[in-house]
C-alpha cells in the first residue's frame, strides 16, 4: 500500500505537468491544445535523435525543449491565429488534427518502433521502511516540483507572467493596458509546450518510447485538469497526484486492466457531479 | 429538401422546360438513385464491397452531423457507438439465436440508449469538456468488449453471419449492397423528417445560443440526451451492418482514428449538411482507396497515410473550407444563379425574383 501510494505520487507528478500545460493555454486562449501529447512525444523524439549523434545528454534535453517551445510558437501564430474568430468547436477540431498530423508525421520520421531512453541517473534502489524508490523517481519528483515552483514563481514575478494572467482574466483590458496579445499567446503556447516536452523527458526513461507513449499519459493528464478543475493551476497538480495515488489503489485492489477506463469513469463522474472540479472557479455563463 | 423552380419568362419554351427540368433537385435525385441502384451491377465483388462500405459510411456521417452539425455537441469517440452496434447483433445473432431483423433495431437502440446515458453528462459540459469525455468513451468501449471475454470472445472477436431475411441469404455482396442502400434509404428520410420536427429546430437553436433556446422554452436536457441517442442510434446500425459486412469483428477495429475519420466526414462534407455528410464519407472513403491503390508501396512505407490524411484535411478544411464540400456546392450554385439572372437581364428577358434559399439547415 505505501509503495502504491509512491508509485502513484510519482504518476501523478507525470500526469500534473502536461495537465498543467493544457490549462495554461486553456485559460489564456480558451483553447484545449488536443496536440499537447503528440508535441511533447515529438520533442522527446527530438532528444532522442540528438543522442542517437552521439552528443551529451543534456545537449538532447535543450534540444528538446528549444524544439518544443518552436514547435508551440509556429502552432499559435500561423493554426491557430488566423481562424482567431472560429467557434471553439473549430479551434478543437483544428488541433486534434495538428495532434493525428504530429503523429503520424512522427511515425514517418522516427519509424514505429519502440526506443530505450537513457535516464540521467543511475544508482541502486533506496529502500526506506519496505518502500523502494529509485534515483529516476526522486529525479522525477525533484524536476516536476521544480518546474511547478518555477510556473509558480513565473506568474507571481515576472511581467510576461503578469501579462498572461491579464490576458486570462480579460484580454480587451489586458491590451488596453498595453499588452501585446500575439506575443503573450505566443509565449504561452511556447511554456506550455515547453512544460509538455519536459514531462516527455521525464516519461520516456520509466517506459520505452514510441510514438504513441504519452497517450496514455495525455488522457489522464485531462482526468487531472478536470479533477482539479480547468482554472486553477494549484488545483490542477492536486488532481494529478489524486489520480495517480487511486490509479494505483485500483490497480492494486482490483485489477491493472481497469486503470485506463479507471481515469474515464472518474473524468464522467467529477463532470457529473461537480463540473467545476475540487478547485475551479465556478463556471459563468457569458450571454 | 427544397425545389426551387427559377421561372423565366420571355425565353423559348424549349429552353425552358430545359431550365426548369435542370434546375429541378428531384431529377438529380432521380438520376442519383438509379445510379447507386444500377452502378453496383457492373462492378467486381471487391468495388461492391467498397461501395456496402460508402454507405455505412453515410449512415454514421448522417448520425454523427445530426449530434454536431445541428446540434452542436461534439463527439469524438463515435467508434464506440460503432462497436457497440456491431457487438450488440453479433451477440444477439450468435449467442440468443435472434433473427437479423430483430438484431439490427436492437443495435441501433442498445446504441442509442447508451448514447443518451452519455449525453447526460453532455447536459454539464460544453466545447472540449465534451471532447474528453467522448474521446474516452470511444477508447473505454473496446477495452471494456476486450475485457468481457466470456461474451465478446476478447481478443478473438466474433463473426456475425451474413443476415437472413424470409429465408434469403445477404450472402453475396452485391445483395448485401441493396440491403445497405434500403436501409440508408430509410435512415436518410428519418433524418430529414426528423430535421423539420420540433426536435430539428430545437437542436439548431440551442446550437446556436443555449441561452436563447432555454429562454423560448426548449428544454435542453431533453434535446441534448435525444441528440446524443439518435446519433448512438444511427451509428449503432451503420455499426451492426459494417459487422455483418466484414463478418469479423474485434476490440482492436475500433480505433481513436476511427473516430477522427468519422469527424473528418463531416468536416469535410459540411457541417449541418445532409447531403454533405454522404459527400464527406464517400470523398474521403473513394480519396483513401485510390491512395492505397494508386501507389501500392506508399501505405506499407508510411502505415499512417489515412491518419495523415484525415489530420490534413481538418487542418485544412477548419481554417480554409469551414463549409466544407457542401459550402462549395452551395457556392458554385450561387454562383451559376446569379450568372443566368445577369444573362437574362442583359437579353431583355424580365427575371421573377427568387433568391436562392440560403438555407444551410437541411
Amino acid at each position: 500500500m505505501p509503495q502504491a501510494v509512491v508509485s502513484g505520487l510519482e504518476a501523478g507528478v507525470l500526469y500534473a505537468l502536461p495537465a498543467l500545460a493544457f490549462i495554461l493555454i486553456y485559460r489564456s486562449s480558451d483553447v484545449m491544445n488536443f496536440a499537447q501529447g503528440e508535441m511533447a512525444m515529438f520533442s522527446t523524439f527530438v532528444a532522442l535523435a540528438i543522442l542517437n549523434r552521439g552528443l551529451p545528454l543534456p545537449v538532447a534535453f535543450l534540444g528538446a525543449i528549444v524544439f518544443g517551445a518552436l514547435l508551440g510558437i509556429v502552432t499559435e501564430r500561423f493554426f491557430l491565429r488566423p481562424i482567431e474568430a472560429a467557434s471553439h468547436f473549430s479551434k478543437v477540431i483544428l488541433t486534434l488534427g495538428i495532434a493525428i498530423v504530429l503523429l503520424a508525421a512522427a511515425g514517418f520520421v522516427f519509424g514505429y518502433d519502440t526506443h530505450p531512453f537513457p535516464s540521467a541517473v543511475r544508482g541502486q534502489p533506496i529502500r526506506f521502511s519496505g518502500v523502494v524508490v529509485t534515483p529516476n523517481t526522486l529525479l522525477t519528483l525533484g524536476v516536476a516540483i521544480t518546474v511547478m515552483v518555477a510556473i509558480y514563481c513565473f506568474f507571481k514575478y515576472t511581467m510576461a507572467g503578469i501579462a498572461m494572467r491579464a490576458i486570462a482574466e480579460n484580454a480587451t483590458a489586458a491590451q488596453l493596458m498595453g499588452v501585446n496579445l500575439g506575443t503573450i499567446l505566443s509565449l504561452t503556447w511556447a511554456v506550455s509546450c515547453v512544460i509538455g516536452a519536459v514531462a516527455g523527458l521525464l516519461i520516456a526513461p520509466k517506459n520505452f518510447v514510441n510514438v504513441a507513449f504519452m497517450f496514455d499519459y495525455l488522457i489522464k493528464a485531462f482526468a487531472a485538469a478536470v479533477l482539479g478543475g480547468f482554472t486553477s493551476l494549484p488545483g490542477v497538480v492536486v488532481g494529478g497526484l489524486l489520480v495517480g495515488v487511486l490509479e494505483n489503489l485500483v490497480g492494486l485492489y482490483i485489477a491493472v486492466e481497469w486503470k485506463t477506463a479507471f481515469a474515464f469513469s472518474l473524468i464522467v463522474v467529477v463532470l457529473a457531479v461537480r463540473p467545476t472540479g475540487l478547485m475551479g472557479a465556478p463556471l459563468v455563463k457569458k450571454v | 429538401m427544397r425545389s426551387e423552380t427559377p421561372e423565366t419568362t420571355g425565353s423559348p419554351l424549349s429552353h425552358l422546360t430545359l431550365t426548369v427540368l435542370l434546375a429541378s433537385r428531384r431529377l438529380w435525385l432521380g438520376l442519383l438513385l438509379l445510379l447507386c441502384l444500377v452502378l453496383p451491377n457492373f462492378l467486381s465483388s471487391y468495388m461492391v464491397y467498397i461501395m456496402c462500405l460508402l454507405l455505412i459510411y453515410s449512415m454514421v456521417a448522417i448520425g454523427l452531423n445530426i449530434l454536431m452539425g445541428y446540434a452542436g455537441q461534439i463527439s469524438v469517440g463515435h467508434t464506440g457507438f460503432f462497436a457497440i452496434g456491431a457487438y450488440t447483433s453479433a451477440i444477439a445473432m450468435l449467442s440468443l439465436a435472434l433473427p437479423f431483423w430483430i438484431a439490427l433495431p436492437l443495435a441501433g437502440l442498445i446504441s442509442g440508449g447508451i448514447g443518451f446515458l452519455l449525453g447526460v453528462p453532455a447536459l454539464r459540459l460544453s466545447g472540449f469538456y465534451l471532447a474528453v469525455a467522448t474521446l474516452g468513451f470511444g477508447i473505454t468501449v473496446p477495452l471494456v468488449i476486450l475485457n468481457s471475454e466470456k461474451v465478446s470472445g476478447g481478443h478473438m472477436g466474433l463473426n456475425p453471419p451474413r443476415p437472413t431475411l424470409f429465408g434469403f441469404t445477404f450472402s453475396t455482396d452485391l445483395s448485401y449492397y441493396y440491403l445497405t442502400f434500403a436501409i440508408l434509404l430509410l435512415l436518410l428520410a428519418v433524418a430529414c423528417w426528423l430535421l423539420r420536427t420540433k426536435a430539428g429546430r430545437a437542436w439548431v437553436a440551442l446550437r446556436d445560443s443555449e441561452t436563447a433556446a432555454q429562454a423560448m422554452g426548449i428544454n435542453l436536457a431533453y434535446y441534448k440526451t435525444l441528440a446524443f441517442a439518435v446519433s448512438g442510434f444511427y451509428t449503432g446500425v451503420a455499426g451492426s451492418l459494417n459487422g455483418h459486412l466484414i463478418t469479423s469483428i474485434h476490440p482492436e477495429g475500433y480505433t481513436f482514428t476511427q473516430s477522427i475519420m468519422f469527424l473528418t466526414f463531416i468536416v469535410v462534407g459540411g457541417m449541418a449538411s445532409i447531403p454533405g455528410s454522404i459527400m464527406g464519407a464517400v470523398f474521403l472513403t473513394v480519396v483513401q482507396q485510390i491512395l492505397s491503390f494508386g501507389f501500392p508501396g506508399l501505405e506499407s512505407r508510411f502505415k499512417d497515410l489515412p491518419a495523415i490524411m484525415y489530420g490534413l484535411f481538418l487542418i485544412v478544411c477548419i481554417m480554409f473550407l469551414p463549409g466544407g464540400l457542401a459550402g462549395i456546392v452551395e457556392k458554385a450554385r450561387d454562383l451559376i444563379w446569379h450568372a443566368r439572372r445577369r444573362r437574362a437581364r442583359a437579353e431583355g428577358g424580365t427575371v421573377i425574383e427568387t433568391t436562392p434559399l440560403a438555407n444551410p439547415e437541411v
